[in-house]
């Protein structure tokens, strides 16, 4: 049965939004994955950091890194750079920091990169704040 | 380097959707498809102008826009009420020769705007027109009265054959096949038509074309010194005061 050119028009227009929205939804998915994965390394670290364990948390530290490096390039196609560039600088602060086994400062860094990561999370979410 | 690049994107994504929702777009913008160009424009622009920004944020809206589009087109292809709703009607602002004041100030018309609009459709003469109807993409679709409308042959009485448009049988060089299938002939016949007028090859020729009286355009490619003459063959007349065109018998002389 051959459909008609405004049916076969309309089932296009309802593939690609299906298409676009699962796209999106994937998306934020995945955005949302990185981020807790980010956050398990960091709580890590900060266990490490407590416990004046500075070996576990440079381990824990680079672990995070590298996964962050890996999820970087999607991240800066997805969201605002500013927000990536943020991520980047917290980060790599904190590393200089532990290097230095400075504690109050790795604690600092960990608070803001949790926040970043938070608000990076936060403002991709379908909700009326973000929305409005 | 980043921006030429994502300039060049979104251009072609820009063009594509305006393709893609069709010439309408281009031609009597409705008020909803007028917003939908303000947009994707202002979309397209953003991406340009802020490297910081993923071009997913421009061109996500873009395709969002381009489906919404579509949709509206088609439910008001089927819909009246709709078509109504997301359009409006049209409104007379003339009728039977009468200036419809009430209608104009409900449409803020002002008498400037009209005469202005009329003289555009070549009514200088308020006089002269029967109906005059404010079409819902803001353009005056004018009747003028029974007596001054231009003469038809009908009026007439006078037998006037079936015209059909003038085909294009080459453009830029390039043989226009499927015409020259339409017309029942072939590439044989072509060249000797070409021959007739001492030109070697279609690839010389800037635009052929026959109309469906066989009366044949042809105007050969310029070499750097001046478009060349055209020849007509068949017409009866050359255009008034072009000081051009030429007969095959005076391309081969030449």
């Amino acid at each position: 049965m051959r459909l008609g050119y405004n049916a076969r028009l309309s089932l296009g227009l309802i593939v690609i939004t299906v298409l676009t929205l699962a796209f999106c939804w994937q998306t934020s998915v995945y955005i949302e994955k990185t981020a807790d994965n980010l956050a398990v390394y960091l709580t890590e670290v900060r266990g490490a950091v407590q416990a004046e364990d500075w070996p576990a948390a440079d381990r824990s530290l680079q672990q995070g890194l590298t996964g962050w490096q890996q999820a970087r390039p999607f991240w800066l196609g997805l969201l605002n750079h500013q927000d990536v560039i943020n991520i980047d600088l917290a980060l790599h602060s904190l590393a200089a920091f532990a290097q230095e086994q400075r504690t109050d400062e790795v604690f600092n860094q960990l608070s803001l990169l949790d926040y970043y990561l938070k608000l990076a999370v936060e403002s991709d979410k379908v909700n009326l704040s973000n929305l409005f | 380097m980043l921006l030429i690049i994502r300039t060049a994107i979104l251009y072609a994504v820009t063009m594509v959707s305006m393709r893609v929702m069709g010439k309408r777009q281009i031609g009597q913008l409705q008020p909803f498809e007028l917003v939908v160009i303000l947009i994707i424009s202002e979309m397209a622009t953003m991406g340009v102008q802020s490297n910081g920004t993923p071009l997913l944020n421009s061109l996500l809206p873009i395709i969002t826009i381009t489906v919404l589009q579509i949709a509206i087109a088609l439910i008001n292809l089927k819909s009246e009420s709709f078509r109504l709703l997301v359009c409006g009607k049209p409104s007379f602002v003339i009728r039977n020769g009468e200036i419809l004041e009430e209608q104009m100030r409900r449409l803020r018309l002002n008498t400037n705007d009209l005469l202005e609009q009329l003289r555009a459709k070549g009514y200088f003469n308020v006089a002269e027109v029967e109906f005059a109807l404010m079409e819902t993409n803001g353009q005056l679709s004018v009747m003028p009265r029974a007596d001054k409308r231009p003469v038809q042959p009908a009026d007439l009485a006078l037998q006037i054959q079936h015209e059909t448009p003038a085909l294009t049988l080459i453009i830029d060089g390039k043989v226009q096949e499927k015409h020259l299938q339409n017309l029942g002939h072939d590439q044989h016949w072509l060249q000797k038509k070409l021959a007739a007028y001492s030109i070697s090859s279609p690839a010389d020729v800037f635009f052929m074309s026959i109309d469906n009286l066989g009366h044949i355009f042809c105007q050969l490619k310029s070499r750097g010194n001046g478009s060349p003459a055209p020849i007509r063959e068949g017409a009866q007349t050359a255009p008034a005061g072009s000081g051009h065109g030429c007969t095959p018998a005076q391309a081969n002389h030449s």
